[in-house]
C-alpha cells in the first residue's frame, strides 16, 4: 500500500497535475517567423521588435506594422488571408498571447539588455526566430500566466536558458555576470 | 485481503513521501501565490499606448515645466522640460509626485462638516453651501459682529480675481494673504524705495555673487523648480564662472554646505551682519558714496547707524570673526553684478522687516537693484487698465474688454496679521496647496467666537482638519488653471496648468463652489467668471504685444505678436507654454531710503541690529535655548504630500520627522540630554513632548524642530490629533516666529 500510494501520488504530480493545470489556447494567427527572417523575408528580430529613440521596447508591433508590407497579400496563406481581413482592413489589433509576459509587479528594462548587456534574443526567447507556426499558449489556470515562465517541465527543471523565466532564473544570471541585486532592481 | 486501517495508514504515509518527490506542493504554493498578487482585489495596472503631455505644473505656484507621461488619460509620471525658461527642467519631489495625488488617502469626493463631537460627517452639497449662505448672510447684516475673508495662497492668479469679484461686492471684507518671505519683501520694497513695484525677481541666472541671509535657495525658497534648474544653469559653467555663493545661517543646512561661503551666524543676527557689511562698503570706499548721494535720501543717516556696527562690533553679536564679515563685504562689493537675498524657509517663517530693510540696503548700496544679475523690478501683468493708458494706433485707450461685473474698486491684499482680532466671522481657504506653515494662533486670534471656516480642499488634512465645512475641491491636472509670475522670478510669465484628467464624480474645481457660495450669499460673480479672468489676461498680453511666447511642443520662443487671438495663445499655453514679458528695462537710479520711511527707521534697525534675540520675552534663564522651527516647502505647509515622499520621510535619515527636537552634542553633554531619549520642550506660550537627537549641524544652544511633515499624511495618526511645533512658537511683530525661548527636559517614560 505504500508503494501504491507513492506511485498515485507520483502519477498525480507528474502527469495529472500538468494536464489539469494548463489550458491550451491557439494564437489568434499562425505567424511564420522563419519565413520573415529567412531568405525570403530578410528581417531580423529588431524590425518588428524594434526600441524606440527613447529607450522602451515596442514589444510585440502593432497591426500597424504588418500593414506596411501585407496591405495587400504577398502570398497565399490562410494566415495572411486573417491577417488582412480580420485585422488589416478592419484596423484591429491582433490579440496576440503573450508568451513572455511577467507579473505586474516586475519591472524589466529590454534596452539594458539587449543594448547594453549584448544578450541576443534567443538567450531568452529560445530560437523563436526559427519557427514557421506559433505553438499553443498554455495557460495556467490558476495564475493565468503562461506555462513558458514555469517552464515546460513541471518539475520547473531547465536545459536551455529560455526553458525558464521565474526570479531566480534572472537573479542566477544576474549573480553569473556579478550583479548585485536589490528588490528595487525588479520591484519598484 | 481487505483494507485494514494498516494499509490505509501505508497509503496515506507512501502518499506522503510520494508528494514530497513530486513537484505538486511546490507548483500550487507557487500558482497560489501568483494568484493572490492578481485577484479581484488587487488594483490592476491599465495597460494601453502612453504619451507625453506637456503642461506646467501649478502646485505651489513655481511654474515649472513639465512633461507628463501619460497612460491614456491617466498620468503616470512626471520630469522637467529643459527647455521651458523658467525652470530649466527643474521640478521638486511634489512635482514628481503629482500624479499620485488623485488617491492620496486623505482624499474627500464629498463636502463634509464638523458635527460637534462627532468629527466629520458627509453632507450634501446643497446642505454645506446653505451652512456657508447662512453665515454669509449674517456677516452681511452685522458686519461689526465680523465678515468675510478669503486666504489666498495664490494672490494675481484668475482665482484670485475671483475671490477679489465676491469681496469686492461686501461692504466690508478682507483679502487675505499669510505672512510670507513676499509679504515682508513687499513691506520692505514699500518702505525702502520712492517708486516700489508691485514684485520684484532675482536675476540669478546672471549674478556672480549671491549673498543669502537666511534664504534657503536650494531648499524649496521661491521656485524650487526654477532653483533646480538655475544650479543645472550654473553647474553647466564653468567653475570661473560660476557664482560665488555666501550663504548666512546658524544651521549647517544643505544650503550652507552647497555654498562656497558659510556664515554660521547666531540666531536672529541677520540684521546686525546686514548692517556690518554695510559698514565695510562704506568705510572702505567700497562703494561709490559719491554716486549714491543723490538716490540715497538718508545716507548720512545710515552711515551713523552703520558706524555703531564695524566688523569687530558685529563679530560679536553674530559669532562670526571679523575677517569672515570683511571678506564676504569685499567680495559682495568687487565680484558683481552681486544679489543678497533674505527670506526664511517655509517653516521657520519670514524674517522681520527689519532684516529686510537691512539686506535690501546691501543691494541698494553696491546698485544691483534694476540691473542685470541683481533684484529686477517687474511691470505687473498686462491687464485691462495698463491697456487703457496705453493708446492704440489710432491713439484711442484700449477699453474694449468687456467685465463682466461693473468692476469696483480692486481688494487691496490684506496680510493675515494686520487686520483686527476677533474680525473675521467667514473664513475661506483658499484650494491652492499652503506650501508654507503659519501658527495656527495667527488664525485663532482672528476669527469671531462664531466665525465658520470653509476649506475648499481636495484632502482632510492640513488647514481643512481646522474647518467646519469642506467643499471637495479638484486636484492638479483635473482642472485648468492659470500659472502667474512666481515668486522670485526675474520675468513676468504666464502660464496654464492643463486639465488631463477626470476628477472623481462629486468633486469641484475651485471656481465653481466659489460660484455657489456668491449664489447662496445674493452675490454675483457672472457666467464663467473664472475662464473668462484667464481670457481677458491672455486677450491684454496679446493686445500689449510685450514678450515672447515659448512653445513647448516646438521648443522654441515666438513673438507674442504672432498670436492674433487669445484663444491661440491659450491652446500653446494649455500645452506646456509659457509666456515671457519683456526684459525689465534698467532702471534710472530711484530714490530710496536706507532706513525705510518714517523716524523710527535708526532706531529700529539699531535695536535688531543688537539681534533679535534680545527682544524676545521671556527669561533667558528659565528658557535658555534658542527654539527654530525650520521646514521644507510644502511639506512645511501641511498640506497632502504625495505618498512616494512618505519614503523619503520613514527611509530616510537625513530627513527630520516632525516633534524630533535636534541639538548639538555639546548641548546635549552641558545639559543632560541624551539621543535617542524623551524631553519637555518648553516655551512661554507651552509644553510639548519631543524625541531628541544630536546633531552636528545644529549651532550650540538651539533646538532645531520640523514644521511637518503632517503626520496623518504619513500615516502616523489618524485622528487628525497632532501637534505642531509651531503652537508654542512665540509671534512678534505679527509675521515673525522663527525664534522663540525654551528649554528642554529630559524625561523618562515609565
Amino acid at each position: 500500500m505504500l508503494l501504491i500510494g507513492f506511485g498515485v501520488v507520483l502519477y498525480i504530480g507528474y502527469v495529472i497535475l500538468p494536464a489539469l493545470l494548463y489550458e491550451q489556447e491557439s494564437q489568434p494567427l499562425q505567424f511564420n517567423h522563419a519565413v520573415h527572417m529567412g531568405d525570403e523575408g530578410g528581417m531580423s528580430c529588431d524590425d518588428c521588435h524594434a526600441f524606440r529613440d527613447d529607450g522602451t521596447f515596442v514589444g510585440i508591433p502593432k497591426t500597424a506594422s504588418c500593414a506596411d508590407c501585407h496591405e495587400e497579400p504577398l502570398g497565399d496563406s490562410a494566415a495572411e488571408k486573417t491577417l488582412i481581413e480580420k485585422y488589416i482592413k478592419p484596423g484591429k489589433e491582433i490579440p496576440w498571447l503573450v508568451y513572455s509576459r511577467q507579473p505586474d509587479n516586475t519591472y524589466f528594462t529590454h534596452v539594458s539588455h539587449v543594448k547594453s548587456a549584448n544578450i541576443p534574443c534567443a538567450h531568452c526567447h529560445g530560437p523563436h526566430g526559427a519557427t514557421d507556426t506559433l505553438r499553443p499558449y498554455e495557460r495556467n489556470v490558476i495564475t493565468g500566466y503562461s506555462r513558458d515562465i514555469w517552464g515546460s517541465a513541471i518539475t520547473g527543471i531547465k536545459t536551455n536558458s529560455w526553458d525558464r523565466m521565474k526570479m531566480d532564473d534572472c537573479a542566477n544570471c544576474h549573480t553569473e555576470h556579478g550583479f548585485e541585486d536589490s528588490c528595487m532592481t525588479c520591484h519598484k | 485481503m481487505g483494507i485494514t486501517r494498516r494499509s490505509l495508514l501505508q497509503l496515506v504515509a507512501g502518499a506522503a513521501a510520494g508528494t514530497m518527490v513530486t513537484p505538486l506542493p511546490w507548483k500550487l504554493l507557487d500558482d497560489v501565490s501568483i494568484w493572490t498578487q492578481n485577484w479581484f482585489l488587487t488594483p490592476q495596472l491599465i495597460r494601453g499606448e502612453t504619451s507625453e503631455r506637456l503642461t506646467t505644473c501649478g502646485l505651489c505656484g513655481g511654474g515649472c515645466g513639465i512633461s507628463v507621461r501619460m497612460l491614456g488619460s491617466v498620468p503616470l509620471s512626471v520630469k522637467g522640460n529643459k527647455d521651458q525658461p523658467v525652470s530649466h527642467g527643474g521640478t521638486c519631489p511634489l512635482g514628481m509626485g503629482s500624479p499620485q495625488y488623485r488617491f492620496h488617502p486623505t482624499r474627500i469626493v464629498k463636502p463634509i462638516a464638523k458635527n460637534g463631537s462627532n468629527g466629520f460627517v458627509p453632507v450634501e452639497l446643497k446642505e454645506a453651501i446653505s451652512i456657508i449662505g447662512k453665515q454669509l448672510a449674517k456677516c452681511k447684516s452685522e458686519p461689526q459682529k465680523g465678515t468675510v475673508a478669503v486666504l489666498d495662497w495664490r494672490p494675481g492668479s484668475a482665482m484670485s480675481n475671483m475671490y477679489g469679484d465676491f469681496l469686492s461686492q461686501l461692504d466690508r471684507s478682507y483679502h487675505l494673504v499669510a505672512p510670507s518671505n513676499q509679504t515682508t519683501l513687499t513691506s520692505a520694497l514699500e518702505v525702502t524705495l520712492a517708486n516700489p513695484p508691485h514684485q520684484v525677481g532675482y536675476d540669478l541666472e546672471n549674478a556672480k555673487t549671491v549673498l543669502s541671509i537666511g534664504a534657503p535657495l536650494f531648499e524649496g525658497w521661491n521656485a524650487p523648480g526654477r532653483l533646480a534648474g538655475v544650479n543645472r544653469v550654473w553647474s553647466g559653467k564653468k567653475k570661473a564662472n560660476r557664482p560665488y555663493l555666501i550663504h548666512a545661517e546658524s544651521n549647517h543646512t544643505t544650503q550652507a554646505s552647497v555654498s562656497d561661503t558659510w556664515l554660521a551666524i547666531k540666531p536672529g543676527t541677520e540684521t546686525a551682519l546686514a548692517l556690518g557689511i554695510g559698514h565695510v562698503l562704506l568705510s572702505e570706499n567700497l562703494v561709490d558714496a559719491g554716486a549714491l548721494a543723490e538716490p540715497a535720501l538718508d545716507l548720512d543717516e545710515y552711515k551713523k547707524l552703520v558706524d555703531q556696527f564695524p566688523p569687530q562690533t558685529v563679530a560679536e553679536i553674530t559669532g562670526l570673526k571679523k575677517k569672515e564679515i570683511v571678506s564676504a563685504a569685499k567680495r559682495f562689493a568687487k565680484n558683481t553684478p552681486a544679489v543678497a537675498i533674505g527670506g526664511g524657509g517655509a517653516g521657520a517663517g519670514p524674517l522681520g522687516l527689519e532684516e529686510e530693510i537691512a539686506i535690501l540696503g546691501l543691494n541698494l548700496l553696491v546698485g544691483s537693484y534694476g540691473k542685470p544679475g541683481g533684484i529686477l523690478p517687474l511691470k505687473t501683468l498686462p491687464d485691462e487698465a495698463s491697456l487703457a493708458a496705453v493708446p492704440n494706433k489710432e491713439g484711442k485707450p484700449q477699453t474694449n474688454m468687456v467685465h463682466l461685473i461693473e468692476p469696483k474698486k480692486a481688494m487691496p491684499l490684506t496680510s493675515l496679521e494686520k487686520i483686527p482680532n476677533r474680525s473675521i466671522r467667514l473664513l475661506i481657504l483658499d484650494s491652492a496647496m499652503p506650501v508654507t506653515a503659519i501658527p495656527k494662533s495667527l488664525f485663532d486670534q482672528k476669527l469671531a467666537p462664531d466665525a465658520i471656516t470653509v476649506s475648499l480642499s481636495p484632502y482632510l488634512a492640513g488647514a481643512a482638519l481646522e474647518a467646519d465645512v469642506v467643499l471637495p475641491s479638484q486636484v492638479t491636472y483635473e482642472w485648468e488653471y492659470d500659472v502667474p509670475t512666481p515668486t522670485g522670478v526675474p520675468m513676468n510669465t504666464y502660464a496654464v496648468s492643463a486639465k488631463i484628467t477626470e476628477a472623481p464624480p462629486g468633486t469641484k474645481a475651485p471656481p465653481e463652489f466659489m460660484e455657489l457660495i456668491a449664489k447662496a450669499g445674493g452675490l454675483e460673480l457672472g457666467e464663467n467668471a473664472f475662464a473668462k479672468h484667464i481670457d481677458d489676461r491672455l486677450e491684454a498680453i496679446v493686445k500689449s504685444g510685450r514678450g515672447k511666447v515659448f512653445d513647448a511642443k516646438s521648443g522654441k520662443d515666438k513673438d507674442t505678436s504672432t498670436f492674433k487671438t487669445a484663444a491661440k495663445l491659450r491652446k500653446t499655453l494649455s500645452n506646456g507654454g509659457c509666456w515671457i514679458d519683456d526684459a525689465p528695462v534698467a532702471e534710472e537710479s530711484t530714490p530710496f531710503r536706507l532706513l525705510g520711511i518714517g523716524d523710527q527707521g535708526a532706531t529700529r534697525l539699531s535695536i535688531m541690529g543688537k539681534g533679535r534675540v534680545t527682544t524676545l520675552k521671556g527669561n533667558s534663564k528659565s528658557h535658555p535655548l534658542i527654539l527654530m522651527p525650520y521646514g521644507d516647502r510644502g511639506v512645511a505647509g501641511e498640506s497632502a504630500l504625495p505618498q512616494v515622499m512618505t519614503k523619503l520621510y520613514r527611509e530616510s535619515e537625513l530627513r527630520q520627522l516632525y516633534l524630533t527636537a535636534h541639538i548639538s552634542p555639546e548641548t546635549g553633554t552641558k545639559r543632560r540630554l541624551t539621543d535617542g531619549h524623551h524631553a519637555l520642550l518648553d516655551t512661554p506660550l507651552g509644553t510639548l513632548d519631543v524625541t531628541l537627537v544630536h546633531d552636528h549641524a545644529v549651532m550650540p544652544e538651539v533646538v532645531r524642530v520640523a514644521v511637518g511633515p503632517n503626520p496623518l499624511t504619513l500615516g502616523d495618526v489618524d485622528d487628525g490629533k497632532f501637534a505642531s511645533i509651531l503652537d508654542i512658537t512665540k509671534v512678534t511683530g505679527g509675521s515673525v516666529w522663527r525664534l522663540s525661548r525654551a528649554s528642554l527636559r529630559e524625561v523618562h517614560l515609565g
